[in-house]
C-alpha cells in the first residue's frame, strides 16, 4: 500500500512496454517511461515520433496493443479524465459557439474549471467573451482552447502541439501566460511541441521520442548543462 | 459538475447545432422558408378552389410526415461524423462521461431534432389544411378541424415514438463509419434492408393508418396493443444499439 501511494505521488504518468500500431505503421514501440509530478514536461520529437499517440493513449482515446499505462495512479478511463485538462492535436472549437458558450460548456462538463480564472485569462489573452468562434483567427481560437485547459484546477494538463499554426506574437503571449500561470500552481503539464525555441523556458523536464521509442529523457537543467540547450539536443538527435 | 447536467447540456447543444457548415446563412434560410410557405399557400389555394376540400377527406395528408423517422436516422449519424470532420472529436471523447452517455446524448439529440421537425410539420399541415378547407367551403367547421388536428397529433406522436429506434440505428452507422468496423458497413446496410422488408410485411397486417384514425377502418384495442408492444420493443432495441455504438467508440476507434 505504501509503495503504491509513493508511486502515485512520484509519477504523473508511467508507461511500461507500451506498443501501438496503426496498420503497418508502428506508432509506439515498447515504450517505457516515467514522468514526474509537479513538473512541466516537454514531449519532443519530429513528426511521427509518437507524441500524439502517447497522449491519446493516456486520455483513453485509443487502446494500446500491448503494455501497461498508468496516469495519476490509475489506468486511463473517463473517470480519470476528470483530473486531466487535455488539448487535442489539431483541435478546433465548436463552430457557432461564442467564448461565453465555451465557458458555459467548460463549467458544466469539465471539472475544476474556474470561471474567475477563465475571465482573467481571457482578459490577458485579449479574447472578448462575445466573440464567435467562426469569426476568430486561428491564433485567437488556439488561445481560447489553451485557456479552457489552463483555467481548470486539475493535477495534470496535457497540451498536444498547442502552438502549431499560430503566429509568433500569439505564441509568445500564450507562452508568457503559461509560464506565469504554472509558476503559481502545483500541477504537472505535458507539452508536445515543434516550437522548442520559444517553448524551452517553459520546460523543466524533457522526453525525446523517435519512431515510437524513447531516446533520451531527464531534467531540463541537467540536459542543458551537458548539451547547451534542448533545442541543440533536438538538432543533434534528429539531424 | 453532475453528470446529469452535463448530459443534458450535450443533448441541448447538439439539438441546436446545424448539420453542415456549408448551410446557407440565416438570411438565405429565411428567404427559402418564405418561398416554400408562399408556394404551399398558392398550391393550397388553387386546389381548394378546384375541388371541395372537407377536412375529413384530406386526413390522410398527415402521412406526408412519414419522412420524420427516416431523417431522424440521419441526424445522429451526421452529428457523430461532424465531430471528426470539424476536429472536435478529441474534446468530445475525452469528456469525463461514460461513452454510453456520450452516444446516448447524440441519439437523443437526433430525436430532439426530429421532434422539432415534427412540430413544424404538424403546424404547417394544420394551418394549410384548415386554410384550404375554409377557402373551399367558405366556413370553419370547428368539430372537423379538431378531429383533423387530433388525427394529425396521433399520427405524428406515433412517428416520433419510432424515432429513438431509427436515431439509434443512425448512431450505429455513424460510429461504425469512424471505427475499425467500417468494412462491415455494407453488411449492416444489407441487414437493414432485410429488416425493413420484414418490418413492412408485418406492418401490413396492422393497417397502421386505420389504426391511428387516418383511414376509414376500425380501431381495435388488440391492434393498438400490438403497436404499443412494437414501440416498446423498438426502444429496447435502441438501447442495445446505443450500447453497441458506445462499445465502438470505446474500443474500436483508431484515433
Amino acid at each position: 500500500m505504501t509503495t503504491t501511494l509513493e508511486h502515485q505521488i512520484e509519477y504523473a504518468v508511467k508507461c511500461l512496454q507500451v506498443g501501438k500500431r496503426y496498420g503497418r505503421s508502428q506508432a509506439l514501440c515498447n515504450l517505457s517511461l516515467s514522468l514526474p509530478q509537479g513538473r512541466t514536461i516537454g514531449i519532443l520529437g519530429p513528426n511521427g515520433s509518437g507524441k500524439s499517440t502517447l497522449f491519446r493513449l493516456l486520455m483513453g482515446l485509443s487502446q494500446p496493443d500491448s503494455g501497461h499505462i498508468e496516469i495519476l495512479g490509475q489506468r486511463p478511463s473517463w473517470q480519470v479524465n476528470r483530473d486531466i485538462a487535455y488539448l487535442p492535436d489539431r483541435a478546433r472549437w465548436y463552430v457557432g459557439d461564442t467564448v461565453r458558450d465555451a465557458f458555459r460548456y467548460a463549467q458544466r462538463l469539465l471539472p475544476g474549471f474556474s470561471q474567475h480564472l477563465a475571465d482573467n485569462l481571457a482578459d490577458v489573452m485579449e479574447i472578448s467573451l462575445h466573440m464567435k468562434v467562426d469569426a476568430m483567427s486561428r491564433g485567437q481560437e488556439a488561445r481560447l482552447m489553451i485557456l479552457l485547459c489552463v483555467a481548470r484546477e486539475v493535477p495534470l494538463i496535457i497540451l498536444d502541439e498547442p502552438f502549431s499554426g499560430i503566429d509568433l506574437l500569439s505564441r509568445e503571449r500564450i507562452i508568457e501566460c503559461l509560464i506565469h500561470h504554472m509558476s503559481r500552481r502545483e500541477v504537472t503539464m505535458l507539452v508536445s511541441t515543434h516550437e522548442l525555441h520559444e517553448a524551452e523556458p517553459l520546460l523543466d523536464h524533457a522526453v525525446f521520442l523517435n519512431r515510437g521509442e524513447l531516446i533520451m529523457s531527464g531534467d531540463a537543467d541537467e540536459l542543458r548543462a551537458h548539451h547547451g540547450s534542448l533545442e541543440r539536443i533536438m538538432k543533434t538527435l534528429y539531424a | 459538475m453532475s453528470s446529469e447536467t452535463g448530459f443534458a447540456l450535450l443533448i441541448a447543444r447538439d439539438i441546436r447545432r446545424s448539420m453542415s457548415s456549408g448551410k446557407p446563412n440565416r438570411h438565405w434560410r429565411l428567404v427559402y422558408a418564405a418561398a416554400a410557405v408562399l408556394a404551399l399557400a398558392v398550391v393550397a389555394t388553387y386546389e381548394s378552389t378546384q375541388h371541395t376540400m372537407v377536412l375529413s377527406s384530406i386526413t390522410p395528408v398527415w402521412t406526408i410526415s412519414f419522412y420524420i423517422p427516416i431523417i431522424s436516422f440521419g441526424f445522429p449519424m451526421a452529428l457523430v461524423m461532424n465531430e471528426w470532420r470539424q476536429n472536435t472529436v478529441g474534446w468530445w471523447l475525452t469528456l469525463p462521461l461514460p461513452r454510453f452517455q456520450l452516444a446516448a446524448a447524440k441519439c437523443l439529440a437526433g430525436v430532439g431534432k426530429a421532434a422539432r421537425v415534427t412540430l413544424w410539420t404538424f403546424l404547417g399541415i394544420s394551418v394549410l389544411g384548415i386554410y384550404a378547407s375554409i377557402v373551399s367551403t367558405h366556413r370553419l367547421d370547428i368539430s372537423s378541424s379538431l378531429a383533423f388536428l387530433a388525427a394529425g397529433l396521433r399520427w405524428n406522436l406515433f412517428l416520433l415514438c419510432l424515432c429513438p429506434f431509427t436515431s439509434s440505428l443512425g448512431l450505429v452507422f455513424g460510429t461504425m463509419r469512424q471505427s475499425r468496423w467500417r468494412p462491415a458497413l455494407p453488411i449492416a446496410w444489407a441487414a437493414c434492408a432485410i429488416g425493413w422488408s420484414i418490418g413492412n410485411k408485418g406492418g401490413k397486417n396492422w393497417n397502421t393508418k386505420n389504426l391511428l384514425g387516418l383511414g376509414h377502418g376500425m380501431i381495435t384495442s388488440e391492434a393498438l396493443l400490438h403497436v404499443a408492444i412494437a414501440i416498446v420493443a423498438s426502444w429496447l432495441l435502441a438501447v442495445l444499439f446505443i450500447w453497441f455504438a458506445a462499445y465502438l467508440l470505446e474500443r474500436q476507434t483508431n484515433l
